[in-house]
């Protein structure tokens, strides 16, 4: 909201710099986005006269003028090669040091041997557009009554300070001048002027003019109009115009706007309609029909339903409610008689206008916002007044106002000590009353309570709470106490599962590996980079019905495709040696089209770039073994797997908990990647639910373990696994452990067949073990080894 | 006769042993002289034969020589090995400023870091951690929270939508009702997580994390909050950290304040990080608006409470001066690695 403080100070005055007014605002709950000086850009330029013209002694096109700059610098002289300007003319000139709007600085000088004091300026160099009369290209001349001597930026009403103050969304009345007074006037303690609402109006009565129904009272619960005849229609007063044009918009004639300046000084936006062009002379708010259509203000033609709202006469629509005037009934030349418009619309249905029609105006844009009941009375007095004040017209009797559904004047009953509950602190009885009178409500005193009767421009006011925030808004939150909360201890901390979650990334952040973060939102077409078959059932994802683009527009149902994807930059750009990490939700919908919520699943995922298989498989082995987690790796793989070289990793109790393994080179091909790439995904949850500690402590055997290595021959296609569970299951209890160290196929190997080397590691509890007892253990094992096709080497 | 049998062993051991040029001879040398069959131990074993007369002096002379050998060929073994041992560390001399390969310590994200560090200050002051899901109901992330259905946060412009019914959280507020409907007061909880708005530029991720914060008790009051606050604010930056409040608007708090924390480069001065306010605006808080705790079926006759909400990137960002937010989600290993 844009507040040019001089306009400001006509309802408030206040004796503070533009930087102290601002931090006033911040401490009532203001934000101040910009402090705008309206004429940093133009400085040292003044109207002056041309008093004489004269030829150039050495060049043609030349000419050298005599000014007068008045009380600013007298009589100079001038070097200039407009055509245009004539003795008599008023001119600004800038002055030696001058800035002007194009950033040229100007300087005194000489223009071929003749002395110039500075330079004529135009309309651009001014940093305007436009000017009564004038010229957009040359010298710009000023209207023959203009002083002589003035800066410039007085001339032009830019002599302003504009502050560009952020209006929460609660705090509709204050998106406008004289809500902004109001704080003003409250947090300054300044008496808040009031407004002039003086008009007279004639013995006419409006409804032999025009007639008012108001159809659909859901989307616009006030709508009230005044008539005007015998219009005298005109510019504005330069102090309109300067107004209008220091909050960004252009004067157009008096009629419009006065509809814009009682949109910035009141909050309400209002409407006017040409008399004449109400057929029937019958105004009906009501719904549009289908494909009812409407040209605009903007020539644009716009088709219509039964969603949008539309002002009608007997005819057709004549404005879109709230947004845009129909091109067929603006206020032209020769209107006479109008019928200013001052009305409030339902804001969700303004908005949900705006955006399918992709229509906006400052009107919508307020109406999106909200505006309050009180507004649009007194717009539309306002509006009166300005007629009045300035002789534009005759004011219509009556009014034609419907407002189906009047709102009470809402009362809040509280206490001192109620306050106090909230903020804790005290705010003394006196400092309250004072602060909720200047900020306009009435506040009485029934036994112990305090009742505070709202303004009607307050709609945000519902209950003590709100009493409490005006009143600390106001008093200053600096008065709050920082107080460390009493009452019960609470556990607090983190629960077991917290805590694992916290000891995997842990694991993983020693093994080496980093965590990334990547967004929840996919491409459908990652199925396809990752080669899932069309009925693969990861294909089915939460779809986003509004997404920033196609690449953002599903919730993921597999890290994967973010995993592969971010080692793949990292190898684009050079990243050697890659391990990476991610824990994060997949989303998995129960059924699609989505009726209730999709089983969000904390995932963890595991990827490497110039790894290899058993190194990678190893953080996951020691990642489990430290969770304490017994699962196996089984054969088995994924549709972006390398087939030889994946594996899906097995809970004790058989379900499939993960997977890992070489990501496919084809699949790798697809992110632009011709290297090895390693990835793994566990279900997290499962992880987080199985964890355990190590505990309770075991007390190790006091006798000596004793090694022995065996080596077998077995089929190639023999896994470890196969070999391993046979070595365990005939070792006895004994055999404390056993693990392959080597495997080996070449020339000693005959073909088909490999040699692998086994660790058996034998301990007793009791005693200390013979060779003969660890040699049954051995004979035992290679006869069992024997039935699988394993034999000793 | 026996006396110059002596002084020649004497005199061949002392040759024998400035010999041995390493520990294995010198033993060599030992066994020649000293062994069972040395040239000592034989002559020893020859004193049965002298006359029983003689037998004291020449035991003596024996014994004396045999000591004396003994300690001769201790002396010359300790210098030896000390010696070698001298050699062998100068062989195995490294230079220690050589490196090889290993495995490095891996990176946490710098938002995880930066969460971790936010949830261990709140933990440490009686907080829980609560969690919810990231697609919920617009109930939850709005109407519960005291949105009205005509706010125009509740935009598609501002909201990503699955249907009507169904979105993806805009804020971790959400959580807190979930919260509210199954546990009943005292509550005290941090809500960590990932919510999403149509956003995408310097400043702002359609992707993002926040924490959220809800207390509810008897007698909570905004004093109450601010300390919370200032409290997190010391850990969080250091203890010198102030904070400001500024009044705002949230619809689920009532009052609803803007928390300013002096700025954490400058100390309050003023500088680029602050814009020169010597402010940064971290977090949103308020007292619990009693249309939410009625909503969730909780007496605000009896409890009362505060909430507070921050953004983990945008605090992660000021504390890291990462001018970017499209950096923290770049994954690059070498942007990474820092925040180790």
């Amino acid at each position: 909201m844009l507040i040019p403080i001089k306009w400001l100070k006509e309802y408030v005055s206040f004796d503070l710099t533009p930087a102290e007014l601002a931090e006033k605002l911040v401490s009532c709950g203001f934000e101040i986005e910009q402090i705008i000086d309206l004429a940093a850009n133009v400085k040292n330029v003044v109207s002056a006269r041309v008093v004489a013209l004269a030829k150039h002694p050495s060049a043609d096109r030349l000419k050298v003028a005599t000014l007068d700059t008045g009380k600013a610098q007298g009589v100079l002289q001038v070097v200039t090669n407009s055509t245009t300007v004539k003795e008599g003319d008023i001119v600004p000139v800038a002055l030696d040091g001058a800035m002007l709007a194009t950033g040229v600085r100007i300087k005194k000088g000489e223009l071929r041997g003749v002395a110039s004091a500075g330079m004529l300026c135009g309309m651009e160099e001014l940093g305007i557009t436009e000017y009564p009369g004038a010229d957009k290209e040359g010298v710009l001349v000023f209207l023959p009554d203009t002083p002589v001597g003035e800066d410039v930026n007085k001339l032009l009403g830019k002599d302003e300070i504009v502050l560009d103050v952020g209006i929460t969304a609660n705090r509709i009345d204050a998106n406008s001048i004289y809500g902004i007074a109001r704080e003003v006037a409250a947090a300054t303690g300044a008496p808040l002027k009031p407004l002039n609402f003086d008009y007279k109006e004639n013995k006419e009565d409006i409804a032999s003019y025009v007639a008012l129904s108001n159809l659909a009272p859901d989307l616009c619960p006030r709508y009230m109009a005044k008539v005007v005849k015998n219009v005298r229609l005109c510019p504005s007063p330069e102090l309109i115009q300067n107004r209008l044009r220091a909050v960004g918009l252009r004067p157009i004639n008096n009629i419009v706007d006065i509809t814009n300046y009682v949109l910035y000084e009141i909050g309400q936006p209002m409407h006017a309609f040409d008399l004449k062009m109400i057929a029937d002379s019958k105004i009906t708010v009501r719904r549009a029909e289908e494909e009812e259509k409407i040209v605009c203000l903007d020539d644009k033609t716009y088709t219509l339903g039964r969603d949008n709202l539309v002002i009608a006469n007997g005819k057709e629509p004549m404005a879109i409610a709230g947004i845009m005037g129909g091109k067929n009934y603006s206020i032209l030349p020769d209107t006479t008689a109008v019928v200013f418009e001052s009305a409030r619309f339902a804001r969700d249905n303004v908005r949900k206008t705006s955006r399918s029609l992709n229509l906006r105006s400052d009107s919508s844009a307020r109406f999106e916002k909200g505006v309050d009941f009180w507004s649009q009375d007194a717009g539309l007095r306002r509006a009166l007044a300005l007629i009045s004040e300035y002789g534009w017209g005759e004011i219509v009797g009556g009014t034609l106002d419907s407002f189906p559904v009047r709102p009470e004047t809402k009362r809040i009953v509280f206490s001192v000590k109620d306050i106090e509950r909230i903020l804790g602190i005290n705010v003394p009885e006196q400092n309250i009353l004072g602060i909720l009178k200047s900020l306009t409500f009435k506040v009485n005193k029934e036994k112990e309570m305090l009742v505070a009767e709202i303004p009607p421009y307050r709609e945000d006011m519902a209950g003590i709470n709100d009493i409490a925030e005006e009143v600390i808004r106001i008093y200053g939150y600096s008065h709050i106490r920082p107080e460390l909360m009493e009452g019960k201890t609470a556990a607090g901390g983190k629960t077991k599962r917290q805590e694992f979650a916290d000891k995997i990334k842990n694991i993983l952040l020693a093994k080496g590996m980093s965590e990334i973060v990547t967004y929840s939102f996919v491409s459908p077409r990652i199925f396809d980079l990752l080669r899932l078959p069309s009925e693969d059932p990861l294909r089915e994802a939460v779809k986003i019905n509004n997404p920033l683009g196609e690449d953002f527009s599903i919730m993921r149902t597999t890290l994967a495709h973010s995993m592969i994807k971010t080692l793949a930059t990292n190898f684009q750009r050079g990243n050697k040696a890659v391990r990476l990490f991610e824990v994060a939700k997949t989303y998995l919908p129960k059924a699609l089209p989505l009726t209730e919520l999709p089983i969000e699943k904390n995932t963890l995922c595991l990827g490497a770039l110039n790894d290899d298989f058993y190194g990678f498989k190893s953080i996951l082995e020691d990642l489990l073994a430290v969770l304490h987690i017994d699962a196996d790796f089984i054969r088995g793989s994924k549709p972006y797997l390398h087939p030889g070289r994946s594996a899906i990793i097995v809970a004790p109790e058989g379900s499939v908990i993960g997977y890992m393994g070489e990501v496919d080179d084809l699949v790798a091909a697809n992110y632009d990647v011709d290297k090895r790439l390693y990835i793994a995904e566990l279900d997290e949850e499962y992880l987080l639910d199985h964890a355990r500690s190590g505990l309770p402590f075991k007390v190790n055997s006091r006798y000596p373990a004793v090694e022995r290595d065996i080596a077998v021959l077995c089929d190639k296609r023999t896994e470890a696994a196969e070999l391993l569970k046979t070595v365990r299951a005939s070792g006895g209890e004994l055999l404390i452990d056993s693990y392959v160290f080597d495997v080996y196929t070449g020339d000693q190997v005959e073909e088909g067949k490999k040699s692998v080397a086994i660790k058996l590691i034998c301990q007793s509890k009791e005693r200390t073990l013979k060779d003969e007892d660890v040699n049954a253990v051995v004979s035992g094992i290679l006869d069992a080894l024997s039935t699988i096709g394993a034999r000793l080497r | 006769m026996l006396e110059k049998e002596i002084s020649s062993i004497r005199r061949e051991c002392a040759a024998a042993i400035s010999e041995a040029a390493n520990s294995q001879k010198l033993g060599e040398a030992k066994v020649r002289f000293l062994g069972k069959s040395g040239a000592l131990t034989l002559l020893l074993r020859e004193l049965k034969n002298v006359p029983p007369a003689e037998k004291p002096a020449a035991g003596k002379l024996l014994n004396d020589i045999r000591a004396e050998l003994e300690a001769a060929f201790a002396m010359a073994e300790e210098n030896l090995a000390k010696k070698e041992r001298e050699l062998r560390i100068a062989k195995e001399t490294l230079d220690v400023t050589l490196s090889k390969p290993y495995t490095e310590y891996g990176a946490l994200h710098p938002l995880s870091v930066v969460k971790n560090d936010i949830i261990n200050i709140f933990t440490g002051m009686g907080f829980e951690i609560k969690d919810g899901p990231e697609i919920d109901y617009e109930y939850y992330n709005f109407t519960a929270l005291n949105i009205p259905a005509d706010h125009p946060s509740r935009d598609s412009a501002d909201t990503f939508y699955i249907n009507d019914k169904i979105l993806l959280r805009t804020q971790t507020s959400a959580v807190q009702v979930h919260v509210m409907e199954t546990q009943k007061p005292p509550i005290r909880i941090i809500c960590p997580g990932k919510v999403y708005r149509p956003d995408d530029d310097a400043t702002h991720s359609p992707m993002f994390q926040q924490v959220e914060g809800l207390v509810i008790d008897e007698h909570v009051t905004l004093s109450d909050l601010t300390g919370i606050l200032l409290e997190f604010a010391k850990k969080f930056f250091s203890q010198e950290t102030k904070i400001r409040l500024r009044p705002s608007f949230f619809p689920f708090t009532e009052p609803s304040v803007e928390v300013d924390l002096s700025c954490a480069m400058c100390g309050g001065k003023g500088c680029r990080l602050c814009k020169g306010t010597g402010w940064i605006e971290l977090l949103g808080a308020g007292v619990v608006n009693p249309a939410v705790l009625e909503c969730s079926g909780i007496d605000s006759k009896k409890y009362s409470g505060f909430a507070f909400g921050m953004g983990v990137e945008r605090a992660t960002m000021i504390r890291y001066g990462i001018p970017d937010m499209r950096l923290l989600f770049d994954n690059d290993i070498r942007i990474l690695r820092q925040f180790r």
